[in-house]
């Protein structure tokens, strides 16, 4: 198949380009952990999303932060059509975060504005988060999958305080 | 009446010659495109998506 020597040339030019990209993005990802959150593939945690609210970890009562013994933080949320449920989160900074987050009804996402904090949130799973938040301030938490009309209005803010204020 | 072409007559040879030549301004695009396209994608993804710190789950 004859195959023009340009076109070969810009061929050979995109797959030296993209063998570098791929090489770099496995690099950051084996070597320095860079990757979306994979627990919903390597270990799915489901959970029935019409008994949230009555009893366990996502029952109203136990949403929000909580400080772990070693000065780690949990995060517990729920998201349903159309909020982020508490619709205030406020952590410290420079302090692990994990972030428990399932939904109550349709396939929703969320992610912290200027952060990478963000994951999709299934109706029957857990999607768990673990990061830390260097810059105080308030944060955006934005729905980022669309879930019906009034997906433009599902938003909540997320404020990350200095350590020695955090809850 | 015969038009004077106001195009430099090429000879066989000269013709040739620059056929025969590599095509430099092509390849002098495509290292631009090339450097261009490599700085914007690093400077996004070490500035931006590192910058903002790891996640895990």
């Amino acid at each position: 198949m004859h195959v023009d020597p340009f076109e070969k040339g810009w061929i050979w030019l995109v797959g030296i380009i993209t063998v570098i990209m791929l090489g770099v993005i496995f690099y950051t990802a084996f070597m320095w952990g860079v990757h979306p959150p994979s627990n919903a593939f390597a270990r799915p945690e489901t959970i029935d999303p019409n008994k949230l609210h009555l009893s366990g970890e996502f029952a109203e009562d136990n949403l929000g932060v909580t400080t772990n013994a070693d000065g780690s933080v949990n995060v517990t949320m729920v998201a349903a059509r159309y909020g982020f449920y508490p619709q205030e989160v406020e952590v410290p900074a420079d302090t692990p975060v994990t972030i428990r987050i399932t939904s109550r009804d349709v396939i929703h996402g969320f992610h912290v504005k200027d952060t990478n904090a963000a994951s999709m949130v299934i109706p029957g799973y857990v999607s768990t988060v673990e990061t830390q938040f260097a810059e105080p301030g308030e944060y955006g938490m934005l729905c980022n999958e669309y879930c019906g009309l009034g997906h433009h209005y599902m938003w909540s803010r997320f404020k990350v305080v200095e350590k020695t204020q955090g809850t | 009446m015969a038009e004077q072409s106001s195009q430099p007559q090429l000879s066989e040879e000269e013709q040739q010659k620059i056929l025969e030549t590599p095509p430099k301004g092509t390849f002098a695009i495509m290292l631009i495109y090339a450097v261009i396209f490599m700085a914007a994608w690093f400077g996004i993804y070490f500035g931006t998506l590192i910058a903002r710190g790891p996640v895990s789950g």
